[in-house]
């Protein structure tokens, strides 16, 4: 019966067989306290498996594959949450197999680490299948205390302890914002369900009630501080920086994953069609400047059409077009608005993905600090997916999964280098200069990692990219797309100021240096095998990927019966 | 056995069987190309297969030098064979066959293509993709044979980048999908980016390569918006189905679409607000980047232009003429007058390549069938004598390590017979008659004195300002009396010999015989200018400039 919640389960004894575990053979393992991990590695691939056949299952009778409602209906296990834990699991092994290497390299005799990360897994998992907004703050809760303890676990350290205070607070204020959203959201409809909710929402007609807005804003406000998303980041900068670093590549991929795929779930499921039109109603917030605010560009484009026709005309000599004042609309020009479609949350998402973006980028470039570095890399991706969530269309969803899962894949890589740096070279920060005289191989491995970030062809990271660009282009915000393309160049000499730093040195006293010395077997296998599976798994597979992510798309949209406009031509047209 | 006792293995290998499996592989992929790959463009991924091949080479600089070169040269005998349609080739896929408005050659159709919008026909050539082919291989063929004595450090792995550089560039010219254009024209500058930061000279290399690349990929960026939106509105990015559609756009859409591509080529080119990152560049950068850049990168932007720019947007260019052509003219006589004050050897000539470049790109936009076969005319020759003047400044670099011409005088009696070569090429770039450079110069004039006297006019007196500048380039370098700086060096080597004496036997018979290229570009340049406004579009009313549909 309880079958499919098996991983949940497994997840769960996971972490209490460790605790207990731990504490019988700590003495007996006094220098090799990592190696509790072990097993762990087993338990995710038989967890990996059932999540697999759980979810990922298309060929069953419903079209949109098995659905079960458990726990009086608050989590429902789903393709779309077993696909989303799939890729949890993935990004959770290359985390342990980094911890397991560096609490050996550091000689930390802790296997709480390992506890703790499964338990934040347990409520990362809870948060993608919850169904009850009280559900999915228990998870969330869950998530976040274990990552705060994470942060601050290494108690010699000032900067540990740093973040985690700084963790702490800002993500216990996060959570009170998330509750007072709940509240106010089942102060006024009566239940906390998304379905129930859904349904209220749908039976509104003419507006909102401003105190719902004001729910769901305070709602998306937590989550958005908990993302780290500009210009609520200030916590993550420090965070990433203090914490132990793979304690950073735990924060950098996991909780985002998550926070993005529960995202998903939450404005298809609940808010779809109905957070976009009703909240820019008449009396609402974000109307201040009225019906006007969106057309203010397009009358001036206009007017200047307008006067160049008019002009052209008197020139080419044609009285009667010279004479008229009013265009019929048989000759509308066509205009470019500043802010087009854009109705409720679109704006938020377009504010604090732009800040993201600009911040992420132009914040970066001053860095020294490998750590910060990557947390301002994290930053500026961010905002790429947060514009994603801009055009609220099946075109915007598939780019932000497709998006998700390509950024969150390089993430490892990178936070795999780092790593790398830490366990070989005693000074982690600055290893990076001049790279290409210690060990040629590692600096390969980096220069292509950074090339891939920054979004250059023919890597995956530009395909990405670029469907970032064709969603916002499609859906005609042509000033967001301009925006982006500026940030991007910018991401761009963020990104090549580190290749550059890697072979400053020249090729006078080239040493060679082996990878495989001081690293161990697993850790060198799975940095192989992640750095594969990017460079060229993705890009040979590019295709199968991104149609895998439109079928994704399609699901959701016949799953939670959404309209949304669903993208044929990318594919089909010759 | 650990790791390190296989690697020793492996480098203990003797270098003749290194080289027996190094030609072997070579061979074998390369006359094997056609059935492996089944098409008739295999011979592009000679270079592919010719790094596959040095992988498995462990023997000396001088035997990678060797291998390369005999590779690089069956590249080009093949390219120039399959130019002229020569080559017995056996089909083993059927294709999609190519309705092409004038005829290709041959074309892939790639069924993983599903991604980038627009399955058939991603990679195609005809005549206009062999001149630059042929170019592109010339260029490195020449760049290889000299590049044992100029590259200094780390040879293998330049080897490796610049064959890298060669696929990557011979792939863009075959592109026929927009998206597959892209990146390509991306990916060529991540490599050219390392070329120029890691072997460039001093310290502003760093410089140098961050402003080449951020330059190039801003005008990118910007034609990367107009691929989406393409993308978007046809949908497709196939080339035929945008030939068919784009033309019919509303005018406000095509040329905002025009302005999107034309600031990604212009900066390519490169024109004249975007042209900042060509001296930085070719200062900076090695002198075979420098060759390689002047000959072969320059005509990315030129045959982006031909290829997609012309035939897509008739109506558009029509109705900026006049801004584009002065465009040209400002960057022309900007670059010409400009180059006058230089003290940088190399400098000069790379505000000469942007003078020359302007030239074909006024040409182009023209329309004229005689500017156009003179733009292509005089895009070839362009890198036949860019790339020469680049070695000879290399050679004397390689000397005596200064670019400065306050340093030379008199290197006619240190090195007679470089200074021969030197004024040869300084002619030629000059314009005289009977070279290459004055049949560009004189056809892109006639056909735009067709179209308008003013602006033929004007171009005509960068021709002027140019003499000026090399016959003093030279007059600074080679005549007058002997700089003290000057120590007694070796002469031309045989390496470099041969490769300005290829450069200049080349320049003197498209000099002599211009029909060579006129007549193989012929079908090419009649059909890209003959798709313009006054075929597609029909009058109607008095307002068929403005509302059109969209």
């Amino acid at each position: 019966m309880f079958f499919a919640l098996l991983p949940e389960i497994l997840m769960f004894s996971t972490a209490i067989v460790t605790l207990v575990g731990g504490v019988l053979v700590e003495s007996r393992l006094k220098k090799d306290a990592a190696l509790v991990s072990f097993p762990i590695f087993y338990v995710l691939l038989v967890t990996l498996g059932l999540i697999f056949y759980t979810g990922v299952n298309f060929y069953s009778t419903a079209p949109t594959g098995l659905q079960q409602l458990f726990l009086f209906d608050h989590i429902l296990i789903d393709s779309f949450s077993q696909f989303l834990k799939c890729g949890i699991l993935l990004l959770f092994v290359p985390v342990l197999v980094a911890l397991r290497s560096y609490l050996l390299a550091e000689r930390i005799y802790a296997y709480e680490y390992v506890v703790l990360m499964c338990i934040s897994v347990l409520g990362m998992f809870l948060m993608l299948s919850a169904q009850d907004f009280l559900l999915f703050y228990v998870a969330i809760e869950l998530q976040a205390l274990s990552a705060y303890v994470l942060a601050a676990f290494r108690t010699d350290s000032r900067f540990s302890a740093e973040a985690g205070i700084k963790y702490f607070i800002v993500g216990v204020l996060a959570s009170i914002l998330l509750l007072v959203g709940i509240a106010l959201l089942y102060t006024y409809t009566g239940t906390t369900q998304f379905h129930d909710v859904n349904l209220f929402l749908a039976l509104q007609f003419n507006d909102l009630p401003a105190v719902i807005i004001l729910a769901l804003v305070t709602f998306w406000l937590g989550l958005m501080i908990k993302l780290g998303a500009a210009p609520l980041h200030f916590w993550a900068l420090d965070t990433y920086q203090g914490a132990p670093l793979a304690v950073t590549g735990f924060f950098a991929l996991l909780p985002k994953f998550a926070l993005v795929g529960f995202f998903l779930r939450i404005y298809y499921q609940v808010f779809a069609g109905f957070w976009s039109p009703y909240l820019l109603t008449y009396g609402s917030w974000t109307n201040y400047f009225g019906q006007s605010f969106e057309k203010a560009p397009f009358i001036v484009w206009n007017w200047i059409q307008e006067s160049h026709a008019h002009a052209v005309a008197r020139i080419n000599g044609d009285p009667l077009a010279a004479f008229e004042q009013f265009t019929p609309q048989a000759h509308m020009v066509e205009h470019f608005l500043l802010l087009p479609h854009l109705t409720g949350i679109s704006l938020l998402f377009l504010l604090l993905g732009g800040c993201s973006l600009i911040v992420g980028t132009v914040g970066g470039l001053s860095q020294t600090n490998l750590k910060r570095l990557f947390a301002y890399s994290s930053l500026a991706n961010v905002g790429f997916l947060l514009l994603t969530f801009v055009p609220a269309t099946a075109d915007g969803f598939q780019g932000t999964v497709f998006y998700l899962i390509v950024y969150s894949f390089m993430t490892v890589n990178f936070f795999m280098l780092l790593m790398a740096f830490h366990l070989a070279y005693r000074n982690p920060v600055h290893s990076i200069v001049d790279l290409h005289r210690m060990n040629p191989l590692l600096a390969f491995t980096a220069t292509v990692t950074l090339l891939g970030l920054a979004g250059i062809p023919p890597t995956i990271g530009f395909s990405t990219k670029f469907f970032v660009y064709y969603v916002l282009v499609a859906n005609e915000y042509y000033w967001t797309s301009l925006l982006v393309v500026f940030t991007s160049l910018v991401a761009i000499f963020f990104y090549l100021r580190l290749i550059v730093a890697i072979y400053s040195g020249g090729f006078r006293n080239l040493h060679l240096g082996s990878l495989t010395t001081r690293l161990s077997w697993d850790f060198t296998f799975t940095f192989i095998f992640y750095f594969f599976v990017v460079n060229v798994l993705f890009v040979l597979f590019a295709p199968e990927l991104f149609d895998l992510c439109a079928l994704f798309t399609r699901l959701i949209a016949m799953q939670f019966d959404v309209a949304t406009e669903v993208i044929v031509p990318i594919i089909q047209r010759g | 056995m650990s790791l390190d006792y296989v690697k020793y293995l492996l480098l203990k290998q003797s270098s003749f069987l290194s080289v027996l499996l190094s030609v072997g592989v070579f061979i074998t992929l390369a006359i094997g190309s056609n059935e492996v790959l089944g098409f008739d463009l295999a011979h592009t991924f000679l270079p592919l297969f010719l790094i596959m091949a040095l992988a498995v080479y462990a023997g000396s600089d001088r035997g990678i030098w060797i291998l390369t070169l005999l590779g690089s040269f069956y590249t080009l005998f093949v390219s120039f064979l399959m130019a002229q349609d020569r080559f017995p080739v056996h089909h083993h896929i059927v294709f999609d066959k190519i309705y092409a408005p004038w005829p290709f050659f041959e074309g892939l159709a790639h069924p993983v293509g599903e991604f980038i919008l627009g399955t058939h026909n991603i990679l195609a050539a005809d005549q206009l993709t062999y001149v630059f082919i042929v170019l592109t291989n010339l260029v490195v063929f020449i760049s290889i044979l000299v590049s044992r004595s100029l590259v200094r450090d780390s040879y293998k792995g330049f080897i490796y980048l610049f064959l890298l550089l060669q696929f990557l560039i011979l792939q863009f010219f075959l592109a026929l999908n927009l998206l597959v254009f892209y990146v390509l024209f991306e990916a060529i500058l991540v490599t050219m980016f390392f070329i120029i930061g890691i072997w460039g000279g001093r310290e502003r290399r760093t410089f140098a390569a961050y402003s080449f690349f951020l330059f190039t990929a801003f005008g990118s960026l910007f034609m990367l918006l107009g691929i989406a939106f393409l993308a978007w509105k046809i949908p497709s990015l196939s080339y035929f189905t945008l030939l068919a559609e784009v033309p019919f756009f509303s005018m406000q859409l095509q040329i905002c679409l025009f302005i999107l591509f034309f600031i990604g080529f212009a900066v390519k080119i490169p024109m004249f607000p975007f042209h900042l990152w060509l001296p930085e560049a070719h200062v900076e950068a090695p002198t075979l980047g420098s060759i390689i850049l002047a000959g072969v990168l320059l005509k990315l932007g030129g045959y982006g232009m031909l290829r997609f720019l012309l035939p897509f947007f008739p109506a558009a260019i029509d109705y900026l003429l006049s801004p584009l052509l002065l465009l040209c003219v400002i960057s022309v006589l900007y670059s010409a007058f400009i180059g006058l004050c230089q003290l940088d050897m190399k400098k000069i000539i790379a505000y000469s390549s942007v003078t020359h470049m302007n030239f074909a790109v006024a040409g182009l936009f023209a329309g004229d069938y005689l500017a156009v076969q003179g733009a292509i005319y005089s895009m070839f020759s362009h890198g036949l004598i860019a790339s020469a003047l680049f070695l000879c400044v290399g050679v004397v670099y390689d000397r005596y390590h200064t670019r400065l011409l306050a340093y030379y005088g008199g290197l006619s009696n240190v090195m007679p017979i470089f200074s021969g070569l030197l004024f040869f090429f300084v002619i030629a770039n000059t314009g005289l008659p009977p070279l290459s450079g004055f049949i560009s110069e004189i056809t892109v004039l006639a056909g735009l004195a067709n179209v308008n006297l003013a602006v033929s006019f004007l171009l005509f007196l960068s021709s002027i300002a140019i003499t000026i500048n090399f016959f003093w380039f030279y007059n600074r370098i080679c005549t007058g009396p002997v700089s003290p700086h000057l120590h007694a060096v070796r002469d031309v080597r045989w390496d470099e010999g041969v490769a300005l004496l290829t450069l200049a036997s080349l320049v003197i018979i498209l000099g002599i015989r211009p029909a060579l290229l006129f007549d193989y570009c012929d079908f090419v340049a009649s059909y890209v200018r003959s798709q313009s406004l006054w075929n597609f579009w029909l009058p109607i009313g008095s307002d068929y400039l403005y509302y059109k549909r969209g």
